[in-house]
């Protein structure tokens, strides 16, 4: 969290996130306040909003910010904050498509979309089902395959993303 | 004009298209794409939400493949851009961190100097190829056909050879073309990416779009990212606005001479006004 | 002790606070005897008293060279160096030590102390052993002022110098002086006609017999020091005779080329032969050579054949004169930022975004519309917005705060209302409104019924029917607001004026990191430069309002008509000295003076020192690598004597 505050010490709160920010309507709390929140200390208050979990990376904030405060980056941050303290949004299946498409790529290295949509909705079959036709349809047009490729360097990368978890940054 | 190739997840899977028609095009006008071999999946924008550590070994490992040929790392996905521009300023900014990372990735005989310039395989055309050599190449122009220049958000933010609102390597590629460029106001807005947590919203963003694209009278929107293209094609129905989406190697193509059978499902919606 | 100098070491008590810590008494008995070393003490040295008793020992003993220990030199060197002189010593072989602020108030154990005194003595005896007699430099200052920009600044500055008795030359870039205020309808808070209180400071100009006035000239080459500048001006080809012209302006009506007038911010059209606006001083015309279709195209020449003065000359030259000056005011003034760098803001893609300087136009009764406020199709608006801080307060552009927007901004809400009744919206992030009568002129707005949304707009977009869309969040509300206007006002940052930065390379002046004039102290000096005798007032030292303006330029001739006013400038003789013979030419010197003092001849390949620019300051001596340079008073030997003298 302190590296967070680090970044937005700065912010002097001009609202220019907010109003830059294309799913602005769809957020509880707008991007300035929820900066604000997190340099008065309202943390919980933060970490429980909807607001983060919106953010696109469209990156028109960071740009037209007058002090260039890198906001997606804070996002991010207050994403792995998130799921370390088990503070999960309403929507759950986004989150199991993020977390089904992080364990593809730490696999096989590279994303595989039937395995990653069967790992996310395997709990809402009739989810999964509605996919069927669109599998089906890009199968035939051979614009998809039937089993994953698997980089060469597979394991050692797996090995390699443990390590990394262990650095420190 | 030798550069490496990173295609990315999408254009080896369901956006093959954009791959066969970016990869022709290359071979008329004279570039040689090498692919990284195997590179690994960029992150996107999930991997640094739910581990950050893991994003940055994930780009690095493919800067370091890449800084071994020496080239500049080509891609034409805007998300694959974004994450190894992202990281590769990080490290260049933090090279302590850089330094950890390298403890790593040495494990597996890697290392990374932070000297590798990746850029949009669009920027290549425009400022490496220009205008001269493909307008020597040009069999069929695309006269008449108005298009939307699409560039998403990811090309020209956060970083990107221009400016962050008003990138124009598009519309100058498709004049060059011969296509009739219309003015598109949300050519760097955003199609609502990955879909976070709520697809409502996210389909607004694209109804605007598909919207303005209408309004403006385009026969199709031109996009330079696969995410953009599946975005803006897929919710048509739902949304109920029908406008060709094709991908700019494909109009490139086309007009390179190269048989459109070869160049992408995409370019099919636009046959009849092609011919 | 060999030497054949007298020295007088005269300790002081300064009432406790040296003689309280210091055992002077044992130190004084511990060394007397010694050859030709004589040692004293007295209460307060600096009094009266104590300066008498200092002549009085140096009369009776024949003392050629003196110590004082006392406090710090930075307080009585120069009472102590007065002192000698008037005794028969050259003041410049004389050293202080200080015993106080470097002994006595800083060590506790009263032994320790007066240990430590005794090694800072010798020292300074050692090292005034060394010193050699130095005599100031007496220069003639020229009695001529050279005042570079003539606005509002240049202008104030101008008069005032010349009203004080001494000849300036007003060298402006335009065809006429009034720079941007000529520009502004009326000015905050009190709303006078901005062109009524300057046409007469113009007029003044005009008519001050003192006052030689330079239009569309400009300044290329500056050499010398102060009180000797050598300015290279060229005056460049008005092609009108300024003698035989009399203003009446039948060549401006019958010239067939429109061209897009600077003066209107590019809202109206202005002919190849022109005045800039009516009141214009010199009150004559200019042609503009670039567009004159007789200069492009060898045609025309209507306005020669027309003008019954004969005063057209297409054979006019430009002037190159080389003049003396004592001192130089800089008063360039600013440029404003363009907006259309800022895309999602849509200056120029958009019909109705203004800025700042083209409201002002169209608010003036000589402007395009003749005051009126109205749209590109010749609509009133119903509503207004202005948009504060557009380039300022932002990393992306300019980080600085351009001080008048926010007074400005509440000046156009308050014309514009009163003018066509808009909806007046003022989007801001701070008021900054530190102006006297700022306060009261916010309420008086706010009274209107203006109405201030505190937020940055994200960007504007344009509707169908040609509404102006914004959108941007009110921070105080928390909320989106997406309210369309019929025109968007922009307040650009204020940046330096366009030739600041190669005024500063012809006089040698630094920038600061914001692209302004550096000033010398920004609190007690802000009008002068490092450079002596080059003064800058106004914008181009910084964003600032009209008042400020006048203040900095009354003050900038006040220092000039002070300067000029001693006649001679003593040049203190301890500058820096160079041997020649020692210089590589390396040229790591140059790069380092503050002070412009030293530069490259190219012809020996050595670096040439200007002592009279020289402060004193020893960076280069510490940064030669040859030993080439020495500081006077200051040099390798005298330094070296004084830690021997220690150890």
């Amino acid at each position: 969290m302190e590296k967070i505050v680090d970044k937005i010490k700065i912010c002097i709160q001009c609202g220019t996130c907010s109003s830059s920010c294309p799913l602005n309507f769809a957020m509880d709390i707008p991007m300035r306040k929820l900066i604000g929140l997190i340099k008065a200390g309202y943390i919980k208050k933060v970490l429980k909003s909807k607001t983060f979990w919106l953010c696109l990376s469209c990156y028109f904030c960071k740009i037209r910010c007058p002090k260039n405060i890198d906001l997606p980056e804070v996002m991010y941050n207050l994403h792995e904050i998130c799921l370390k303290e088990n503070i999960l949004p309403e929507n759950e299946i986004t989150l199991q498509i993020y977390k089904a498409f992080m364990k593809v790529v730490n696999n096989f290295g590279r994303n595989f979309e039937p395995l990653m949509l069967f790992f996310s909705l395997y709990k809402f079959p009739k989810k999964l089902l509605k996919f069927l036709p669109l599998g089906i349809f890009f199968l035939k047009a051979k614009r998809i395959h039937l089993f994953p490729y698997k980089i060469k360097n597979s394991d050692s990368l797996k090995n390699l993303l443990k390590e990394a978890d262990l650095i420190e940054i | 004009m030798k550069y490496t190739y990173y295609p990315g997840c999408s254009l080896k899977s369901t956006e093959i298209g954009y791959e066969n028609s970016l990869r022709a095009s290359s071979e008329i006008l004279g570039i040689e794409l090498k692919e990284l071999p195997e590179w690994n999946c960029c992150g996107a924008t999930i991997f640094p939400k739910l581990n950050y550590k893991s994003y940055l070994l994930l780009s690095t490992r493919n800067l370091a493949l890449a800084e071994s040929y020496g080239e500049d790392l080509v891609t034409a996905c805007n998300g694959c851009l974004t994450a190894l521009n992202k990281v590769n300023f990080y490290l260049q900014n933090n090279r302590d961190i850089l330094e950890k990372i390298n403890g790593v990735l040495g494990k597996s005989g890697l290392n990374y100097q932070g000297k590798i310039k990746i850029r949009h395989f669009l920027e290549v055309l425009v400022k490496d190829i220009g205008k001269k050599i493909i307008g020597e190449k040009i069999k069929k122009g695309i006269h008449g056909i108005k298009v939307a220049s699409y560039y998403g958000c990811q090309y020209s933010r956060p970083f990107g050879p221009e400016h962050p609102e008003n990138p124009q390597y598009l519309e100058n590629l498709l004049e060059i073309l011969g296509a009739e460029i219309v003015d598109f106001s949300h050519k760097t807005n955003c199609c609502g990416g990955i879909l976070t947590i709520s697809e409502e919203s996210c389909l607004k963003l694209i109804k605007d779009i598909l919207e303005e694209a209408e309004n403006s009278k385009v026969d199709c929107i031109v996009t330079i990212c696969p995410l953009c293209e599946i975005n803006l094609q897929l919710y048509q129905k739902r949304i109920k606005i029908f406008i060709p989406v094709v991908y700019f190697t494909q109009l490139l193509g086309y007009s390179l001479g190269i048989e459109i059978s070869k160049l992408g499902k995409e370019i099919f919606s636009l046959k009849k006004l092609l011919k | 002790m060999k030497t054949k100098e007298r020295i007088g070491v005269f300790i002081c008590h300064c009432g406790t606070n040296i003689a309280g810590k210091i055992d002077i008494k044992n130190l004084i008995q511990k060394n007397s005897g010694k050859e030709n070393l004589f040692f004293f003490d007295y209460p307060y040295f600096c009094s009266q008293l104590g300066q008498a008793f200092i002549k009085e020992k140096i009369n009776q003993l024949n003392l050629t060279r003196i110590v004082v220990a006392a406090c710090s030199p930075s307080l009585h060197e120069k009472t102590f160096q007065k002192v000698a002189q008037e005794a028969g010593i050259n003041p410049y072989l004389i050293s202080c030590a200080n015993i106080r602020e470097q002994c006595s108030w800083v060590t506790l154990d009263k032994e320790k102390a007066t240990e430590k005194a005794e090694k800072i003595i010798f020292s300074h005896i050692n090292r005034v052993m060394y010193q050699q007699p130095l005599f100031v430099k007496e220069v003639e200052i020229v009695p001529r002022v050279l005042i570079i920009g003539g606005g509002i600044a240049g202008i104030e500055a101008a008069l005032k110098i010349a009203n004080a008795g001494k000849e300036v030359y007003l060298v402006e870039k335009e065809p006429s002086i009034g720079g941007h205020m000529a520009k502004l309808d009326k000015t905050f808070p009190t709303l006078d006609c901005a062109s009524c209180i300057l046409t007469p400071k113009m007029a003044q100009v005009r008519e001050n017999k003192n006052i030689k006035l330079l239009t569309y000239s400009e300044v290329e080459e500056v050499s010398g020091f102060v009180g000797n500048f050598n300015v290279k001006i060229r005056k460049k080809a008005r092609s009108v005779n300024l003698l035989k012209c009399t203003g009446c302006g039948s060549c401006i009506e019958k010239c067939p080329v429109k061209v897009d007038s600077e003066f209107d911010m590019g809202l109206s059209k202005r002919k190849a032969i022109y005045i800039p606006f009516p009141q214009a001083v010199p009150n004559a015309p200019v042609i503009d050579r670039e567009n004159c279709l007789w200069f492009t195209k060898n045609k025309c020449g209507v306005c020669k054949k027309i003008c019954p003065f004969s005063a057209i000359d297409y054979d006019m030259e430009d002037e190159i004169t080389l003049e003396k000056f004592g001192a130089i005011i800089v008063a360039i003034g600013f440029s404003l930022f363009n907006p259309e760098l800022i895309y999602q803001y849509g200056y120029k893609r958009f019909p109705n975004v203004f800025t700042s300087l083209e409201i002002e136009r169209l608010l003036s009764s000589t402007g395009p519309t003749l005051g009126e406020i109205i749209l590109r199709n010749g609509e009133i608006p119903k509503e207004v917005a202005i948009i504060h801080c557009v380039g300022s307060r932002d990393e992306n552009y300019k980080s600085y705060c351009s001080a008048i927007c926010c007074l400005y901004s509440l000046k156009f809400s308050y014309l514009i209302k009163e003018r066509t009744k808009a909806k007046i919206y003022n989007f801001y992030i701070d008021l900054r409104l530190t102006r006297k009568g700022g306060e009261d002129f916010y309420n008086r707005v706010l009274e209107e019924g203006v109405e201030f949304i505190r937020g940055k707009p994200a960007k504007i977009e344009m509707q169908k029917n040609g509404k102006l869309v914004i959108e941007c969040e009110d921070t105080l509300l928390g909320k989106i607001r997406k309210i369309p206007v019929d025109m968007v006002i922009l307040s650009p940052a204020i940046c330096p004026g366009k030739d600041t930065l190669s005024l500063a390379k012809i006089l040698g002046l630094s920038l600061s990191s914001d692209g302004f004039f550096q000033e010398r102290h920004p609190k007690l000096a802000p009008v002068s430069t490092m450079v002596e005798g080059i003064y800058i007032a106004g914008c181009c030292q910084g964003p600032k309002d009209i008042p400020e303006t006048v203040a900095q330029a009354g003050l900038a001739a006040a220092e000039v008509i002070s300067l000029i006013d001693k006649k001679k400038i003593e040049i203190s003789p301890i500058v820096a000295e160079l041997k020649e013979d020692y210089c590589s030419g390396c040229g790591v010197c140059i790069e380092l003076c503050p002070y412009n003092a030293l530069e490259y001849d190219s012809q020996k390949n050595k670096a040439k020192l200007t002592p009279e620019k020289c402060f004193g300051c020893g960076v280069c001596v510490s940064a030669c690598f040859g030993g080439a340079l020495s500081l006077k008073n200051y040099r390798e030997e005298e330094i070296l004597a004084q830690i021997e003298g220690i150890l």
